[in-house]
């Protein structure tokens, strides 16, 4: 962190997300579209007001540069950039807009995420044989995370019914989002007896593939006022992103029972936002539930609960939507599936509507700061913001 | 003395019963069962994992050449030699060549060692004859064709332990079996013409002038190595040359199959136990034309061969360590009988080439700042507690390890035959971590903790081009499956 950090020098005033699911009816342009007029509605203004953008999407199938954005909402001439940082690209697009604003280059900056995924016909995410070196092996992302699994079970003895909470209660909040992929319910049963993926990850305990896109309008707390939100909107309270290897199976010594990128941003977000005890001090966080794993591991990344001891407080309500900290009240990835770009996006405007008081699903009852975290690659990049209420 | 200093041998994990090849066509059912190497097996590889069992104990800095010897080479255009060379990590400044297109390949590819030796040229030539002869389904050489792969390493120094007396080669122009470039299967006149003409009169009469020329009583030849394409095919050439019946050896076609090519080095290195010093051998290799090989367990041979016996796996520990496979429909998949396309990943000719020494020869890096040693080859410490930058050297990493952890993935099933695939972040002896995926295994048995080992295999056909890689497997060595003495 510089001297002078990020803290309370942005305000977003502007956040909208479409629908997320099996978008058959939609291209990414209109998935764009629909996101960032949503997010101008929402701040009162005409999209012409935005001076730059950035848009976070991770491939390249679907366009590359800042013509993205640009051509996906007709609005040319301006500065638009493109933002790839794996499953952080979403997270890395609002930090670029935040710096803009920060230091004062431009007044009114656009963040945007967009992932169309179901297009590509792909059974778990494409392109997967495409990158990477030509010969050392790639596995899966599940099979990523499973890495983490199998050594969590060995350390921990954490075991399948442990991973499938998780999935249950992000179902159990989702079924109440109008705008999640997935709006049922499930029991444990059904996530274990679920068919393999990457063993022991099954079917329940991955996220889906999905289509979806958000965007957010931020400017500084001065003019703030001066819009739709004036009396209602949040302020970036920290905002942290932190990139290890891509290969941690090449790092004699990682564990792979906690992730280093979230442990290193979690660090230096609670550093810039001044929270000293994220148990009592975090309100809800919406954080990377690809895999159900994930979630228990970013529980103890970010600080909640005890190393080995997130499925204890899992089962005892802790993360639930009434809980201590309420985790993905959304319903997270497992409800809303993960278009890539869209995903960091996606948990900043939820958590914004939820300091506002406005969420779509379940509300959480007087929150002050709220948590996104991101989580990309083999656990190589993770962003983790905190928003909050205005000084 | 030129002559024998080491074998290897390598039998694939897999076996056909040939009564599952007779339930699947409804055949008559013939006794015994074959070796088949897996679906990421090609006689390639399973030349590398002869030669790796055959150089146990030398230092592969003394090797002058490797001499592959096959019918089924990978390539057509493109030396399997030289790939083989690197994944045993041989230097550079070597002779590469392979001896190709003919079942007599090996035994001519053993002479031109041994000359190339006197000559003065090299001091030792690794010579691995291996084959993985596609047979058509539904004929009879489904019964009969092997996949195996077998190594001599021939040498001009004192540690022979089987010394070449003399040899003999003819040639002849008769069409025995053929596969023309572009056919999927060996193919061969019906009748005994062959077999009477060719096969027969050729290695019978090499055998004869050999044994004449050097004044050796056949009655005296205690082990003789003749090529079979059948069960008894050998046993007529020991009776056509005097040579005792005793004394020709199994060809293992019961067990193995007709293992081409490498099938007169296997029955040599199965037919070792009690040599003893003086003993006479012949080896007879066929193939549009004949070679007979005069040998001679060399003086204190026997001890050399003990010694060098310990640490092989060859015939015995490998024959001892198989399974049948579970259904004739997954040895069929194994040889891509049903037509599918290969696996395939970006790839680049370039980058298989400039990451050789990590990719082929297994070789990682020890920082030299904090002392951890690392996997690939890079150029800064990936320890974040230490990330020094350009203060590295070369190691070579160990082929042996402990699952650290590992997951059964199931997601790449289109492109495999066989799911889950075990991918397993290993650590290896004496440092290095690295992630490989698992073969030759039952996924279910996978466990943090279990030892491993590597084994080179065919990765994917990205660039349609053949892209080597390492993979894991459980070992293949269990004590009390040695090689009696």
């Amino acid at each position: 962190m510089g001297q002078k950090g990020i803290k309370d020098k942005i305000a977003i005033i502007g956040a909208e997300y479409t629908k997320f699911g099996e978008r058959w009816d939609a291209n990414q342009e209109d998935l764009l579209l629909e996101a960032v007029t949503g997010a101008c509605k929402d701040a009162g203004i005409e999209k012409t007001a935005i001076e730059a953008g950035w848009v976070g999407v991770q491939y390249y199938f679907t366009g590359l540069s800042g013509a993205t954005l640009a051509d996906g909402i007709k609005l040319y001439g301006k500065p638009m950039t493109r933002v790839e940082n794996y499953c952080a690209s979403g997270s890395d697009s609002f930090r670029n807009a935040c710096y803009a604003v920060a230091a004062g280059a431009v007044d009114i900056a656009l963040a945007s995420g967009v992932e169309k995924l179901m297009d590509q016909g792909s059974r778990g995410l494409p392109g997967f044989n495409e990158f990477g070196h030509a010969v050392l092996p790639l596995p899966s992302a599940p099979a990523m995370f499973s890495l983490a699994a199998t050594r969590c079970f060995h350390v921990h003895g954490w075991t399948k019914e442990d991973l499938a909470r998780v999935a249950v209660k992000n179902h159990a909040n989702g079924q109440h989002h109008p705008k999640a992929h997935f709006r049922s319910p499930v029991t444990i049963e059904d996530v274990v007896r679920a068919p393999m993926i990457a063993d022991p990850l099954g079917r329940f305990d991955c996220c889906a593939m999905s289509d979806g896109a958000a965007a957010l309008i931020i400017t500084t707390p001065e003019l703030a006022p001066s819009y739709a939100h004036g009396d209602d909107y949040v302020v970036v309270k920290a905002n942290a992103i932190s990139v290890y290897t891509n290969t941690p199976w090449y790092l004699p010594s990682f564990d792979f029972t906690g992730f280093l990128s979230t442990q290193q941003a979690a660090a230096a977000a609670y550093r810039e936002a001044g929270v000293t005890d994220p148990r009592k001090e975090i309100s809800l966080a919406e954080v990377h539930d690809c895999f159900t794993i994930t979630e228990l591991v970013n529980c103890e990344d970010l600080g909640f609960c005890d190393r080995g001891k997130a499925p204890e407080a899992l089962k005892n309500g802790k993360f639930n939507w009434d809980g201590d900290i309420p985790v993905n009240p959304s319903g997270g990835l497992k409800c809303f599936g993960h278009p890539i770009g869209a995903t960091g996006c996606r948990m900043l405007v939820e958590v914004t509507k939820q300091l506002q008081g406005r969420a779509d699903g379940r509300q959480v009852k007087d929150p002050q700061l709220g948590l996104t975290h991101n989580l990309g690659g083999a656990f190589t990049v993770a962003a983790v913001n905190i928003l909050g209420k205005p000084r | 003395m030129i002559g024998i200093a080491s074998y290897g041998a390598y039998i694939p994990k897999f076996m056909v019963n040939r009564s599952q090849i007779a339930a699947a066509w409804d055949f008559p059912s013939i006794p015994g069962t074959k070796a088949v190497a897996n679906a990421d097996e090609d006689s390639l590889t399973m030349a590398v994992e002869a030669g790796l069992d055959c150089l146990k104990g030398f230092d592969e800095r003394s090797i002058d050449g490797v001499f592959f010897a096959s019918t089924t080479a990978p390539y057509l255009e493109k030396s399997s030699s030289s790939i083989i060379a690197a994944a045993l990590d041989l230097r550079k400044d070597i002779i590469t060549t392979d001896f190709t297109n003919s079942l007599k390949a090996g035994t001519t590819a053993l002479l031109v060692a041994c000359d190339t030796i006197a000559a003065g040229k090299a001091g030792k030539i690794l010579v691995i004859a291996s084959d993985m002869r596609n047979p058509e389904p539904a004929t009879m050489y489904e019964y009969a064709f092997g996949d195996a792969a077998a190594a001599f390493l021939v040498s001009g120094g004192d540690d022979v332990a089987i010394e070449l007396v003399d040899h003999v080669s003819t040639s002849e122009d008769l069409v025995g079996p053929w596969r023309r470039a572009g056919d999927s299967f060996v193919r061969q006149m019906s009748g005994k013409y062959d077999d009477v003409a060719g096969y027969a009169k050729n290695l019978a009469s090499a055998v004869k002038t050999l044994l004449a020329r050097t004044k050796v009583d056949p009655a005296s030849v205690t082990k003789a190595a003749f090529y079979g394409a059948d069960l008894r095919a050998p046993a007529r050439i020991g009776k056509a040359t005097g040579i005792t019946g005793k004394a020709v050896l199994d060809t293992l076609f019961m067990s193995l199959g007709d293992t081409g090519t490498a099938q007169v080095f296997m029955t040599l290195i199965a037919g070792l136990k009690r040599a003893k010093d003086g003993e006479v051998i012949v080896l007879g290799g066929y193939g549009d034309g004949a070679d007979a090989i005069l040998m001679k367990i060399a003086p204190g041979g026997k001890d050399k061969l003990k010694q060098v016996k310990r640490t092989r796996r060859g015939y015995m520990m490998y024959s001892a360590m198989t399974e049948i496979v579970s259904t004739y429909t997954k040895y069929i998949a194994f040889r891509n009988a049903l037509g599918k396309e290969p696996f395939k990943r970006k790839t680049s000719t370039v980058t298989v080439h400039r990451d050789g020494d990590f990719l082929s020869r297994m070789h990682g890096v020890r920082c030299k700042t904090c002392g951890t040693v690392q996997y690939p080859k890079w150029r800064s410490c990936i320890e974040p507690t230490c990330m020094a930058s350009s203060n590295m050297e070369d190691v070579k990493l160990a082929k042996r390890g402990k699952v650290f952890t590992y997951v059964g993935d199931h997601l790449e099933g289109g492109d495999y035959y066989e799911t889950p695939i075990p991918r397993c972040v290993v650590d290896l002896e004496g440092g290095g971590r690295i992630l490989l995926n698992m073969t030759d295994c039952n996924p279910a048995d996978v466990a943090i903790g279990m030892d491993v080992e590597m084994t080179f295999r065919k990765i994917h056909e990205g660039g349609e081009f053949f892209n080597y890689y390492w993979k894991c497997r459980p070992p293949r060595e269990r004590a009390g499956a040695q090689e009696e003495d």
